[in-house]
Formats: structure tokens, sequence, C-alpha cells
């Protein structure tokens, strides 16, 4: 299950050489992250003191290298030599960037970012490379290790078959719990009360999972860095994969809990919908996306749950979702 | 010249008109119900039973008479409510951009 993943990012321009000899390395997503930049609150990642556990699963690779800058004043690809995909504003380690993503015909996703350079991400999502622009002055090694975690490697690992979907997480005694929903629907309060009260918090707003096994069913990767979550919030004491047990889409200002369900291909466009770097994808991973969410639609509970914000909720919240781990919801009735 | 940049007549569509799934349009069918998928644009629809049961035979080029026979023949309607059912969807589809429309 675990065909992890191994990064390095080495910086190749002739002045920053030095900066090879320090590596840091990680566990991230159930691979192996190695970097020669040191990634600011990812601490808690840091590969594990038991070999044992660290050769537990075994893993593939993907490399991040920085080659420098191209010859020439811009490094901009040449969107004549691909399929544009994406054009216009972009979130990227906190900051506003204008971006654009290309589908270069060699097949790799060239994701440029206005200012600073680009990075392309090969076919089979193995080796992510930047290629900073000879005036780029916007992004500092920090900065840039914080983007290359984000977008780009949402990419890559999409490319590999790991999907990441905004939503929050608990652990419940069924497995994982998955809670989607649009930015301000409460996602992240409602795993904030539910991990004081009777489960523990796995995500807060990202959920890598992966649904390549149908034997094993989906599964929930839970070494991913959780950006809003303190250093001791994150959930590196949890293991590092937990099966999906269900899924809820909230509805928010409602006026008493309540669930309702969902067609299957209700549920898919509702994963579809929350796929984190989705309008960035081809068509290959647009494809495989689909049948991702299928799959978890297929195979997992998915269901509304209606959640009105007041005091207390908490205990309401649980004897619902408690009721539909256990399949005894009742069905039909539309949100209050 | 000018004949061939009007766009297709929709009002027009006869039972000769023929119809089949655009190739960029991919789609999963879930619990009989069909998901689409328009690589090209990176939008999604969802079609019911019926529909999504008339979305798997537009792999090839079919007939809107053949279309509305499968209707009467799997569904409870007449031919009447088969073929306005049929137009309607068929606008959809077009309008979206999911489908190729030709005359015969």
């Amino acid at each position: 299950l675990f065909e992890g993943v191994n990064m390095t990012i080495v910086r190749r321009d002739t002045t920053r050489d030095s900066r090879d000899a320090e590596k840091h390395q990680y566990r991230v997503v159930g691979l192996e992250l190695v970097t020669g930049l040191k990634a600011r609150d990812w601490s808690a990642f840091s590969r594990p003191t038991s070999e044992e556990a660290w050769k537990a699963a075994p893993f593939g690779t993907v490399e991040i290298v920085e080659s420098g800058p191209r010859a020439g004043a811009r490094a901009r690809p040449d969107v004549r030599s691909g399929v544009l995909l994406y054009r216009g504003p972009g979130e990227l380690a906190g900051d506003r960037f204008s971006i654009e993503c290309v589908r270069l015909t060699d097949g790799h996703l060239c994701l440029d970012i206005a200012g600073a350079g680009s990075f392309e991400i090969s076919p089979s999502g193995e080796r992510i490379v930047f290629r900073s622009y000879f005036d780029s002055t916007a992004i500092d090694l920090a900065k840039l290790a914080a983007i290359a975690f984000g977008a780009p490697l949402l990419l890559a690992l999409a490319r590999r078959g790991r999907f990441v979907v905004h939503a929050s997480a608990v652990l419940t005694d069924h497995g994982a719990v998955l809670f989607v929903g649009a930015s301000g629907s409460g996602k992240s309060t409602l795993a904030a009360i539910l991990d004081g009260l009777r489960w523990s918090r796995l995500a807060d707003d990202l959920a890598a999972l992966d649904a390549r096994a149908p034997a094993l069913g989906p599964r929930l990767l839970t070494r991913l860095p959780q950006p809003r979550l303190s250093f001791a919030q994150q959930p590196t004491w949890a293991p590092e994969s937990v099966p999906v047990a269900a899924l809820f889409a909230l509805v928010p200002r409602s006026d008493r809990v309540a669930l309702q369900p969902m067609t299957k291909s209700e549920a898919t466009l509702e994963i579809v919908r929350h796929t984190a770097a989705a309008r960035l994808f081809d068509r290959p991973l647009l494809e495989h996306q689909l049948d991702f969410a299928a799959a978890l639609a297929e195979t997992i509970p998915i269901a509304r749950l209606c959640v009105p914000w007041r005091t207390g909720v908490g205990p309401e919240l649980i004897a619902a979702v408690s009721r539909a781990l256990a399949g005894l919801a009742p069905k039909g009735s539309p949100c209050p | 010249v000018i004949a061939s940049k009007t766009p297709f007549d929709l009002s027009g569509l006869v039972p000769e008109t023929t119809v089949r799934a655009r190739p960029a349009v991919t789609w999963r069918e879930l619990d009989g119900e069909a998901v689409l998928l328009d690589l090209e644009h990176g939008r999604y629809f969802t079609l019911n039973r019926a529909g999504s049961r008339l979305w798997r035979t537009l792999g090839k080029r079919r007939t809107l008479s053949s279309l509305q026979q499968d209707l009467v023949e799997n569904f409870d309607v007449d031919a009447e409510t088969a073929w306005n059912d049929l137009v309607e969807l068929v606008r959809d589809l077009d309008h979206h951009a999911l489908v190729v429309l030709d005359r015969a």
C-alpha cells in the first residue's frame, strides 16, 4: 500500500551547492521526504528514530530538484508547447500568486508562478523540477520549500494515485470519518469539537486518500502536515494508514442535527468538488480523480450532515454519526 | 458558407436526427445513475437512471427514433411522452456540448 515517495530538493546553481550537504528527512503520506531545505513546522514529521519503523513500508521515489534558472531573462513556459489547464490567481503557502498550469507536450505538468519560476512534474509523478527565473526575487528558500510541498506535491501525489481532499477527519471505533464542506462550513470547528469529546482529530483541512486497493478499501494516510494546526496538534500519534469509515458533507445553518442520504452519483461529485488542486489537473488526472471519487462513493457511506452551530452540539453530532456508522440513520428527511 | 456557420436548429430535431456522445466526455455509472465528465472543460454532470440508460448507448451514432423506441419499450410511457422527454434531454446534452448532433 505504501508505495511511498522519496523527495529531494537539491539546489544546483553555482552559489548554493553547499546546501546539498544538509538534508532533512520527513515521513509524509507514507513516503520518505528528503530535502535540502528545512520545511518550517514539519519537524513533527521527522523521520522516526526506529529504523524498523522506517523500513516497515516500502516506498517509491519522487525527487524534487531545483535546477537553477533557465537561459534567458524569463523562464515562463511557452503555452504553445502544450495545453493550458489553468491561468489565474492561486494561493500558495499562504500567499497569492498569479499562476499558470500547462500540460507540456512531453506529458510534464508545468506550474508557473509569476515572478518566481516554475515547477515541472514528471508524467509518472516521480520527479519535480523547480526552475527559477533569472530575475526572481519573489521567493526565498523557506517559501520555496513551503510552496513545493503544496500544489506541486499534490499534483505529483495525484499522478501516483493519491488524492488530497479538503476535509477534516476524526478517528472513531469504525475507522476515519471525514467531513467535507465549503470554506467556512465548519469542518475544522467540527473536528475540533469532536476531538475534545470522544474521538481524535486526524486532519484539520487536508486528507490524503488512497483508494487504489479495492480489497483494503479506501485509506486515510495520516502523515500530512495540517497547515493550521500547531506542532502539538499534528496527528503524528495516529497510525500511518486508517480505513475510511464514512464521509459526511456538512450542511451548515441547520436547525437541528440530521442526516440526509445522498445518491452515489451525488457523493461522487461531492468528493470531486473538494479535491485539492483539481483545477490544475490534466485529462488523465481528471479521469483518475473520477475513478477515485467513484470508488469512494461505491465503498463507504456518504451522507449530508446538517449541523446547527450552537453550544453543546458535540454529543448530538457524535450520536448522529455513530448511528450512521451503525447503519441506523433514518432516511429521507431533508435538512431542517 | 453562411448556412454552415448557423448554429444547429434545436427546434428542428426530427426522428432521423442522429446523436452520439462527444469523445471528450467520459463517464462512470453508479447505482444506475451516470456521472459525466467533460474532459475538455473539466465539468461534471449527472444523469438519472433513464438518462443513464440512454447515455449508455450513445457511444455509437443513434437516431432519435431508435432512442424513442428504446424508451417506449423499457419505460412505461407512450410514444409522444417518450419523444418529448427525449428531445428535452438531447437539448440539454447539446446545450452542455456533451453530444454531437447531425441531421440524417
